[in-house]
């Protein structure tokens, strides 16, 4: 499905002279992907990609994280990750080209050695993360120091608060911590005459699936064509009678688009954990251009006869519930799938499906070719 | 129908607006209703409601999904929105159900979408019909144009998920779309007025307040719910209120009547109500949380007025039922809808009695409430728990009378406690169709709720009369369970004796007094063993010097008297023959108060006897006696109160299986009145009445004179049999000969029948004497005198008049066991006796354990455990057992003192585990969480005088708290930091160093806390 490569470089080396050490990026433990270079959807038109900053206090769960997302790193093995020494910058070479940066816990970017300008300007989101099981007083001070900082050289940003290790907490003292933080904040903010920031909270955990929809949200909200995908997704759902659809990035586990009804936990852990099959499976008895078919239906969908490149032969997967739904993966491209999760009698008309995901696909394509 | 629908057009008058609706839907293709309702529900339509019985529940198949509804003002026809449908329905009363008007049909459908919502106008729109749709659009349909379509709102360029008219004017109508963004429209005009961004996700609903319809409510994606003000114009203002509510979307907010509170609904299946009034109340916290099953899909106050506490719920997914819940009682649904087969996509209230959903099983149903079901008759209304005191507790709840058919004139709910005068008000309010509110006149129905629910339900805590704590605290609390120095163990015997006969325990009393007296010859023996060893010692060669050695040592110890004690060697040989005889031992019996005790010390290994030769004949005879005492009411009275595992009262327990419960009142006047019939019978007595044990002594011996023959020959079989426990001296020396049948054993021998009655016999016999001792030579004035006079010499006189009337028999008897020739003598003949005190530990340890008492068990063990051997498994039982029953009586220094006692080592394991205490900061109430102050403390020994303040920041250790930046609180006195000991008051939790402590309060005489808070510490 996916082939491996080493990805450039030069995109990397503009952002080196602000850091204070000039070792290389490092790459991320699992091979990246390789995309286009030119690929359909990096996001910023001749500049780096967009950038996540990862911060937070020391130890707050950062490295984990990203680990956990970007890495398929189990959740019990972050356990044993090292403390981040410097800023480590991750390319995420997927369907949306974009860099993580891990910032660590212990930097202090107010100094006055950093350019923050660089740093700040070209970031998508900030992304500050608290352990809540821990005191947050200093780490929210340090969060309105940022905030302050950011609002001066790039107003635009999002910032998300991860309120993380939420596993940890009973659901009323989950909504009560949630609460606090977001009332010191924004007296804080209001104090500081920073009426108008928009700051979104998370509350995440990497041992269920919250930490990969709070992600969801923070990529979605980088992506301009996103209300595009939710309307193509609504039509396709509602002539074929799907009850949810995702579209997910393979690699992440992302969820970038979805239809307007509301995600329930549920659909998503099973779409989620469907696509680990399907990509193990694909590991396994993928061949080159990987046609791997799963699970009970098998299906060799032929080429959609697209003449674009990155437009691949689809593969395609379904999947029979206990409980009379049906799960249906498509290919879109090297990094989305699209999910369905219907009802057995709605999968009946197969040939409809067929030919209103290959619609879907083909407009998909042309979205991302405008915005190209 | 058609006659119902024009009395209903009559009723309503003649508003054109109306008239063009029902000319309209009169004339309607109408599909035949496909109503699967319970039989009964298709009685004939009549207009008059008050004859119409049975259920109203009725359902529709539209045969595609359906996603939302809404009624109309007239409360008779529905609109049902779903991808693929817009339709008409009309209901009525009686539950038909028929299709009016397609939608659809008249309107080119390349123009419509899903529909994820839709909405009926009121007041001036009434004949309006608003959907929102999946691709932003809102189509508002004219229902005065025969449902054409009349316009399409696109400002929304994501999905709108909810709209709403304003309840007030009818043109104003909000909608939330997935972008984040709020619109207010106004019909008449082209574009939105308003433009409204929440600063958070997709708006979920949005909702007006209906008693000031100037606000409205909107939930988010993110989880926040928010309130808002459309007036005020402008698009630089923002929300008033906002709330971070659920954890994950919230999908529902609702009004309640009273328009104070909101009502959401979120995926983390929590309904929560909220205090949403004026005033910038920052209350944060829900006023009320339901927690449900599952994602809330749609939450809705139950239309009753302002005293509404009732909230629909439906979910999202896995639940296909309707659940309305009282938010008195925030676990268990009131009633429940489970006509739906699929996920519920939206629901409304009717009327207060009725819901129309519909699903995505393709059904629309009319739900009526008075037949729903009651998930609690679903439930166990009953607990039963067990108390550590063996009573145990039961609790019922009672059950609402069945909901059988009940007439529908005869409207009742049976367990609504809303107050009949608070709800005339709010009806009243709704007739005139006031709809603002008069503060301070109307109560809301939340705000006069005072607490949960308190469901009714009966309570019987039963005290079983087997067990009685008070005996057991008493008795823990004043036992000798070890041996202090200087105390023999003749003196805790009589000691514990004392205490058993204070608190009414006579069994237990005179077996500590048999204990004193049989530990006492058993030392004599020994030592005489030990004099007599050592002179043929002289003789014979030293083989067993080890032994030997133990023995001597234990003699050592033992005396400590001028009594001689012996060094020699060979002490329990093979060899070694009996040479004492029967005359021989008597005088040493005598003087049995001044033996001495035995120190703690090694346990002999090589005095294992066969154990439990006694124990269950003893045991039958106490039976038999208690069976006897039944007979005798005052006795029996003692016995329920002051003996707590009283054989007597399981037998009573199986004669009439209702005693129990009438025992349960009982007990308490009964112990009381017991009392004050013999006020000395209170635990006071803790005098030591070791002066009557003389005169038991010669009768105990006299009585055991003419049985030592028989239990010789019992013992002897017994012997043999179990000489694998035993050292080889016992199988070589004097069992050989012992052919009769007592050497029969069994460990239940109760059901030897011969055995039993011989044994019973002779324990009567001991009883027997123990009685003319006590009621007739008790020599102390004490208390106990009293008592016996009361009851206990009742008890003993009856058993007294058995005895002896199968006295004659057992003398018989016993002299036909005496028979039986005897050879040994001395120590080695000692061993076989019964009251040998191994024997007759084991008798007593298997009777005691068998009746539960392991207080008993643990404190033989305790107390000879080093004089007798006892079974590793079974004492490591007792003392376990006890100590967990300490515990559990929160007796924890006796516990405490039973586990430095034992020489069982898993229970003294405990003892030597270590204990961890969390401390938590006294300034900030945060956990210290900083480690290594172990490891630090010592590095820093010389700063207790410094103060805490100085070292605050520099030092990190284990009493630094890091959240408040500054050392723990050390002693109130001094201010300065406590290394090492730390006491403090258990009423204040202040305190200090022990010195500066004993200053204040000893030194300056000062009563209160050091520390200022006022505490009477003293």
């Amino acid at each position: 499905m996916m082939t491996g490569g080493s990805r450039p470089q030069k995109l990397n080396y503009s952002l080196e002279r602000w850091m204070q050490d000039p070792s290389p990026p490092l790459q991320s433990p699992t091979p990246s992907r390789v995309s286009m270079q030119n690929g359909p959807i990096s996001r910023v038109r001749g500049s780096p990609r967009p950038r996540l900053l990862l911060q937070g206090q020391r130890r707050s769960g950062k490295s984990s994280i990203s680990s956990v997302v970007f890495h398929k790193m189990p959740p019990t093995e972050t356990l044993f990750l090292e403390s981040t020494t410097r800023i480590q910058k991750e390319p995420v070479n997927s369907f949306m080209d974009f860099q993580v940066w891990d910032f660590p816990g212990q930097i202090d970017y107010n100094d006055g050695t950093f350019d923050l300008e660089a740093i700040f300007s070209d970031t998508g989101a900030l992304i500050y993360v608290i352990d809540a099981q821990d005191e947050y007083l200093e780490a929210l001070t340090r969060l309105h120091q940022t905030i302050i900082t950011i609002q001066r050289f790039n107003p635009a940003i999002n910032i998300e608060v991860f309120i993380h290790k939420v596993d940890g907490l009973s659901d009323d003292f989950k909504l009560d911590t949630q609460r606090d933080i977001v009332q010191r904040t924004t007296d804080e903010l209001a104090d500081l005459g920073y009426d108008g920031v928009h700051i979104n909270y998370h509350l995440t955990s990497i041992y269920d699936h919250s930490i990969f929809e709070a992600f969801s949200k923070v990529i979605q909200k980088l992506l301009p064509e996103l209300g595009t995908l939710e309307n193509l997704l609504n039509g396709l759902v509602s002539n074929c009678r799907i009850e949810k659809a995702f579209l997910f990035d393979v690699l992440s586990k992302i969820y970038v688009a979805t239809d307007s009804s509301p995600v329930d936990v549920q659909s998503y852990e099973i779409c989620s954990d469907y696509i680990d099959v399907v990509l193990d499976m694909t590991e396994i008895y993928g061949y080159d251009r990987g046609e791997a078919e799963v699970t009970t239906v098998e299906e060799n969908k032929s080429s959609t006869g697209s003449t674009d490149d990155w437009s691949l032969p689809d593969q395609s997967s379904v999947m029979k519930l206990q409980n009379g739904m049906v799960l249906f993966l498509r290919e879109i491209n090297k990094f989305l799938a699209l999910i369905c999760i219907m009802r057995k009698e709605s999968f009946e008309k197969r040939g409809l499906i067929d030919y209103n995901v290959q619609v879907f696909q083909q407009a998909l394509e042309r979205v991302f070719e405008l915005h190209r | 129908m058609d006659a119902f629908s024009t009395q209903q057009a009559l009723s309503r008058g003649t508003s054109k607006a109306t008239a063009a609706i029902q000319r309209f839907i009169g004339g309607g293709t109408s599909r035949p209703s496909t109503s699967a309702g319970p039989p009964g529900h298709l009685t004939p339509s009549t207009s008059n409601l008050s004859s119409f019985h049975g259920s109203r529940t009725a359902s529709y198949d539209l045969r595609v999904p359906v996603k939302s509804l809404s009624v109309s003002p007239d409360q008779d026809l529905v609109v049902v929105a779903g991808k693929e449908v817009l339709k008409i329905l009309r209901v009525t009363p009686q539950g038909e159900i028929t299709e009016r008007l397609d939608l659809r049909a008249g309107n080119a459908s390349n123009k419509i979408v899903a529909n994820s919502d839709v909405k009926w106008g009121c007041n001036f729109s009434k004949d309006v019909i608003a959907t929102a749709n999946t691709n932003g659009n809102i189509c508002v349909y004219d229902l005065n144009r025969g449902g054409k379509l009349d316009r399409v709102l696109h400002e929304h360029q994501r999905s709108v998920h909810k709209i709403a008219f304003n309840p007030g004017s009818g043109k104003i109508l909000i909608s939330g779309s997935q972008d984040g963004l709020m619109k207010i429209w106004d019909l008449r005009q082209k574009k939105s007025t308003m433009t409204l961004w929440g600063k958070s996700d997709a708006v979920r609903d949005v909702q007006f307040n209906a008693t000031n319809a100037v606000h409205f409510a909107a939930a988010f994606d993110n989880g926040t719910i928010q309130k808002w003000e459309w007036r005020m114009g402008g698009t630089a203002h923002t929300y008033l209120k906002k709330i971070s509510a659920h954890n994950g979307p919230v999908f529902s907010i609702d009004w309640h009547p009273d328009g104070k509170y909101v009502a959401s609904g979120g995926r983390d299946g929590t309904v929560k109500v909220w205090d949403f009034g004026e005033g910038d109340s920052q209350n944060k916290r829900p006023a009320h949380t339901i927690t449900t099953m599952a994602a809330v899909g749609r939450a809705t106050w139950r239309p009753r007025g302002i005293s509404t506490r009732e909230i629909a719920t439906c979910a999202m997914n896995q639940d296909n039922r309707v659940t309305v819940w009282d938010i008195k009682r925030p676990f268990v649904g009131k009633y429940a809808f489970d006509e739906h087969t699929k996920e519920i996509s939206g629901f409304l209230w009717k009327d207060e009695n009725t819901i129309w959903s519909c699903s995505k099983d393709q059904m629309f149903v009319q739900h009526d409430l008075l037949y729903a079901l009651h998930p609690i008759n679903a439930l166990n209304h009953s607990a039963v728990a067990w108390a550590p005191n063996n009573s145990f507790i039961a609790v019922m709840g009672q059950r609402p009378p069945p909901p059988a058919k009940r007439d529908r004139n005869v409207r009742f709910e049976m367990d609504d406690e809303i107050m009949t005068g608070s709800r005339k008000k709010s009806s009243v309010t709704l007739v005139s169709g006031k709809v603002p509110l008069k503060a301070g006149v109307q109560q809301s129905g939340i705000d006069s709720l005072v607490g949960k629910y308190i469901p009714k339900q009966a309570v019987v805590e039963v005290g079983l009369p087997m067990f009685s704590s008070e005996p057991l605290k008493y008795m823990a609390n004043n036992w000798i369970t070890s041996l202090s120095d200087g105390m023999t163990l003749s003196e805790a015997c009589q000691r514990n004796s004392a205490v058993s006969w204070d608190i009414g325990q006579f069994r237990t009393a005179q077996t500590w007094r048999m204990l004193d007296l049989i530990q006492g010859w058993e030392i004599e023996a020994r030592e005489q063993e030990e004099e007599r060893l050592n002179k043929e010692a002289e003789m014979s060669s030293s083989k067993i010097h080890a032994d030997s050695g133990i023995f001597a040592k234990r003699a050592l110890g033992v005396s400590g008297t001028d009594r001689k004690s012996s060094n020699g060697s060979a002490g329990a040989t093979p060899l070694a023959k009996p040479v004492a005889d029967t005359p021989q031992l008597q005088p040493v019996l005598t003087p049995t108060p001044k033996a001495p005790a035995n120190p703690p010390g090694n346990i002999d290994e090589s005095l294992s006897l066969p154990p439990k030769a006694f124990g269950t004949s003893l045991s039958s005879s106490t039976a038999s006696t208690d069976g006897g005492e039944i007979l005798n009411l005052a006795s029996r009275r003692v016995s329920v109160v002051e003996s707590p595992p009283a054989i007597d009262e399981d037998k009573e327990l199986s004669l009439k299986p209702l005693e129990p419960q009438e025992s349960d009142d009982k007990i308490t006047p009964l112990r009381s009145e017991i009392f004050s019939s013999s006020p000395e019978t209170t635990f006071n007595g803790a005098a030591d009445k070791a002066g009557g044990n003389p005169f038991d002594v010669p009768d105990v011996a006299a009585s055991s004179s003419f049985d030592k023959d028989r239990d010789r020959a019992t013992l002897a079989f017994r012997g043999r049999q179990y000489s694998i426990g035993l050292t080889s001296e016992q199988t070589s020396s004097s069992y050989d000969d012992s052919t009769n049948s007592f050497g029969y054993r069994a460990r239940l021998s109760s059901s030897h029948p011969f055995h039993k009655e011989t044994s019973d016999d002779e324990d009567e016999d001991d009883h027997r004497h123990h009685t003319h001792t006590n009621a007739h030579n008790q020599p102390n004035p004490l208390n106990a005198t009293a008592r016996n006079n009361s009851s206990h010499n009742l008890k003993h006189q009856h058993q007294l008049g058995v005895a002896e009337a199968l006295g004659r028999e057992i003398q018989d008897m016993v002299k036909d066991y005496g028979n039986i020739k005897l050879k040994g003598s001395g120590y080695g003949r000692m061993k076989d006796l019964p009251w040998n005190l191994q024997n007759f530990l084991t008798v007593l340890t298997d009777y005691y354990s068998d009746r539960g008492e392991v207080q008993m068990c643990a404190t033989l063990a305790l107390l000879f455990g080093d004089l007798v051997v006892f079974d590793e498994r079974r004492m490591g039982d007792w003392i376990e057992g006890y100590v967990e029953l300490l515990h559990r009586f929160k007796l924890y220094v006796p516990a405490a003192e039973v586990i430095k006692a034992t020489t069982v080592e898993h229970v003294r394991s405990q003892a030597l585990t270590n204990t961890f205490i969390h401390l938590s900061c006294g300034n900030c109430n945060a956990p210290m969480m900083s480690v290594g102050g172990g490891a630090t403390a010592p590095a820093a020994p010389s700063t207790e005088g410094e103060p805490a303040t100085v070292r605050g920041a520099s030092y990190k250790g284990s009493l630094y708290c890091e959240s408040c930046s500054r050392m723990a609180d050390g002693c109130m006195v001094c201010h300065q930091i406590v290394r090492g000991r730390w006491s403090m008051c258990q009423g204040c939790c202040h305190g200090g160093h022990d010195d500066c402590l004993r200053d204040w309060y000893l030194g300056s005489k000062m009563k209160q806390c050091p520390s200022g808070c006022g505490h009477d510490c003293l």
